[in-house]
């Protein structure tokens, strides 16, 4: 025998024990010690790692190896924004929709200055300053750290026992909104847990929350305390008080009264920031639609002229709710909650078309 | 700080910018007849159906046809598939419109665009173009007809073309183009091939009606038999109905509706009544 071939040999039975020692699921990686932490460090932290060391449950989506085997947070995040990866045998997945990428009713950033809130108007001027789209669906940043899905009025949409299903389940949710919203095939079991994978790498920091020095004082001492449980609940709860557990979800029926509309003042220069921001997200190059929007006159004219009637160019009908797809297999415009755009900002938006498409 | 923040605006944003996409320089592959630039995006299904009447006024028109409704000159239906965003593939079948072209053809076409007009950046689309026509019309006995199939090549008709266009603002785009259609048989006294000069505008007026209209010429000198042959001229009014669905109306003289047909076989005079009602349907899909 070759003198290398031992060396090889050696070399495996030395490094064996570096594979026994291997991370044995990937949860683990969410769990790090941190009695001896320093306020600035806790910071850095996950919050979900935070509410872990303080003895708070895990949520059901939480990932592990047994889980599915082939899943990994670069697939997801490949399905996320490109609707397809490469599948176990090595080929390219056939592409989950070919209408719509998740991207295009998901930001995959904060979006809401204060995580309490789901405020659309504080919404609008944290995405202009961060020069991000305002969307009808809810940012998936921070998404495994809520928990329930499909919340309030939604339920109508999909019905009862649709929602019944996904609501305290965030896999079931993924896979209702890839057929349901995306209006495209199934998810693989390893492709749903790709995709939470992806949305664990996107969970809030302790840092996204709004701490006073007491407050993370305060969460750092619990910290240190094993075994005072009713001080690590406190801590648990007050982590918990700094974001929404869920996003709520009010449908806004359009105004009584078209021509009248909701009878608010519109904002001519906020409406055109709702224009570039959420309509022209999808509609710019026929981007996620088949109607081109551009801010040239004519289709300014056409949305002006049709705000306040009864027709399908109608951005009161569209917004409020949306256009139906043929069973699975087209373009449809999902509609705007009551907390993804006020009815304040669907009157700047016709102000400002009004004022742009005078003749 | 300022400064390196315009310079990096400069250098990343403005040219990014610059180097966007013109869209929508027509709205459909089809410009009133003839081929546009455009190509469907990735996905994207196209159903359609164009419709030619008989004559609208003349002998052949006027009240006792009802303007020609009562006839159908051409009928074609087809669907279009875009394999990406700048190469279609298309299948057809049509009835066949002038009296001496093939008939009863299935047509399978391809369109490359091979040149995308941007903002600030390349000023034109570029697209070619390739048909290929094949009929399925009964043999005729008659061996002057075209039809009579001497040879079973004889069915197969071929036209190509090259063409570019302009979108010059969102209400006026122009389109030139040069094509070159080979017939297997032929009248005789007639070249197998046609070169011709094509001509397409569009003028938007408002986000749902444009006119269209467009033009074949063919080369005289190749066409000897019928110096009754005309051009081919079209114009239309075109209509999106909404949620990817172009319809159109169009006067047009031709009664083909496939470049084998309506550029070597256009006889049909303008000044005479002989020019037509008809209309396309289309439907863009995505399954
Ligand atoms: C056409 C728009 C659209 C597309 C595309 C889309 N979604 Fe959604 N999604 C929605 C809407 C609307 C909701 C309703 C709840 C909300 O506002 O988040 C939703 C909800 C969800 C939820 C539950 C969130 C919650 O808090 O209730 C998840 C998870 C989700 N989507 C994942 C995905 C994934 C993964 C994809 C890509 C495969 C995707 N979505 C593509 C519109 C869309
Ligand atoms: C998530 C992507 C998305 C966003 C954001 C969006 N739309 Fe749509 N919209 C669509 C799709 C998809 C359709 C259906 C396909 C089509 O007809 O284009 C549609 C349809 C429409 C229609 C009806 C077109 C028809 O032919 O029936 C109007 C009008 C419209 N949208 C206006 C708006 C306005 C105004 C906004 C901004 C408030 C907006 N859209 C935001 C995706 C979107």
């Amino acid at each position: 025998m070759k003198w290398w071939y031992f060396l090889l040999i050696a070399l495996s039975i030395g490094l064996f024990p570096t594979y026994l020692l291997r991370p044995l699921s990937s949860t683990s990686e969410y769990v790090a010690p941190m009695n001896a932490m320093d306020p600035e460090e806790l910071l850095r932290q996950n919050v979900y790692t935070v509410l872990h060391n303080l003895g708070d449950s895990a949520p059901p989506h939480v990932v592990n190896d047994s889980s599915a085997t082939y899943a990994s947070k670069q697939r997801g995040r490949d399905l996320f924004f490109k609707g397809m990866t490469i599948g176990p045998d090595g080929s390219t997945t056939p592409v989950q929709s070919k209408m719509f990428k998740c991207w295009a009713c998901h930001n995959t950033v904060r979006e809401d200055p204060d995580l309490r809130k789901h405020d659309p108007e504080a919404r609008l001027q944290y995405a202009k300053e961060h020069g991000i789209p305002l969307l009808p669906a809810t940012t998936v940043y921070g998404i495994v750290n809520r928990q329930s899905f499909y919340n309030g009025d939604w339920s109508k949409k999909y019905g009862p026992d649709i929602v019944a299903k996904v609501r305290h389940n965030l896999r079931q949710a993924i896979q209702l909104c890839a057929i349901g919203c995306a209006q495209g095939r199934p998810l693989k079991d390893w492709e749903i847990e790709s995709i939470l994978m992806f949305f664990w790498d996107l969970q809030y920091k302790m840092a996204d929350l709004d701490w006073t020095a007491d407050e993370l004082e305060f969460v750092h001492r619990a910290l240190q305390r094993p075994h005072d449980q009713a001080m690590r609940d406190s801590a648990i709860h007050l982590i918990k008080s700094k974001y929404a557990p869920f996003s709520p979800a009010t449908f806004n029926p359009p105004p009584a009264d078209r021509k009248a509309g909701y009878g608010l003042q519109g904002r001519p220069e906020v409406g055109r920031d709702v224009y570039r921001m959420s309509c022209l997200h999808c509609h710019k190059n026929g981007r996620f639609a088949y109607l081109y929007l551009d801010e040239d006159p004519f289709s300014l004219k056409l949305l002006r002229k049709h705000f306040p009637r009864y027709s399908r160019y109608s951005a009161y009908q569209v917004i409020c709710w949306g256009t139906e797809p043929l069973p699975g297999k087209r373009f449809y415009m999902p509609q705007y909650t009551k907390q993804r755009m006020s009815p304040q900002q669907i009157e700047d938006l016709r102000a400002y078309l009004e004022q742009q498409a005078q003749p | 700080m300022k400064g390196l923040h315009i310079l990096l605006v400069v250098a990343f944003y403005l040219p990014a910018r610059s180097q966007e996409i013109v869209y929508q320089t027509f709205k459909h592959g089809r410009i009133v007849t003839t081929q546009s630039t455009e190509t469907l995006k990735t996905w994207d299904w196209d159903f359609y159906v164009m419709h030619r009447f008989g004559d609208l006024v003349g002998p052949n028109g006027g009240t006792t046809n009802t303007f020609g409704l009562a006839n159908a000159a051409d009928v074609i239906i087809g669907f279009r598939y875009g394999l990406n965003d700048n190469l279609e593939v298309g299948l057809s079948r049509n009835k066949g419109g002038s009296p001496l072209a093939l008939d009863k053809n299935f047509n399978l076409h391809l369109k490359y665009r091979m040149l995308r007009q941007k903002h600030r950046g390349t000023p034109l689309s570029l697209s070619v173009f390739s048909l290929t026509s094949f009929s399925t019309a009964q043999r005729s006995l008659n061996p002057a007809s075209l039809k009579y199939f001497a040879k079973f090549i004889h069915r197969f008709t071929y036209h190509f073309q090259i063409m570019a266009a302009r979108k010059f603002s969102h209400r006026f785009s122009l389109q030139l183009g040069a094509g070159y259609t080979h017939r297997n048989i032929a009248y005789s006294g007639e070249s197998n091939g046609i070169a011709s000069a094509l001509f397409g505008m569009r003028l938007q007026l408002s986000k749902i009606y444009g006119i269209v209209a467009d033009a074949a010429f063919p080369f005289a000198s190749h066409i000897r038999l019928f110096d009754t042959h005309q051009p081919y001229l079209g114009i239309a009014l075109e209509i999106e109905t909404g949620g990817g669905h172009i319809f159109n109306i169009s006067l047009t003289n031709a009664r083909g509706t496939i470049e084998t047909d309506f550029i070597p076989y256009t006889i049909e005079r303008i000044d005479q009544g002989e020019f037509r009602l008809g209309f396309t349907l289309s439907r863009y899909m995505r399954f």
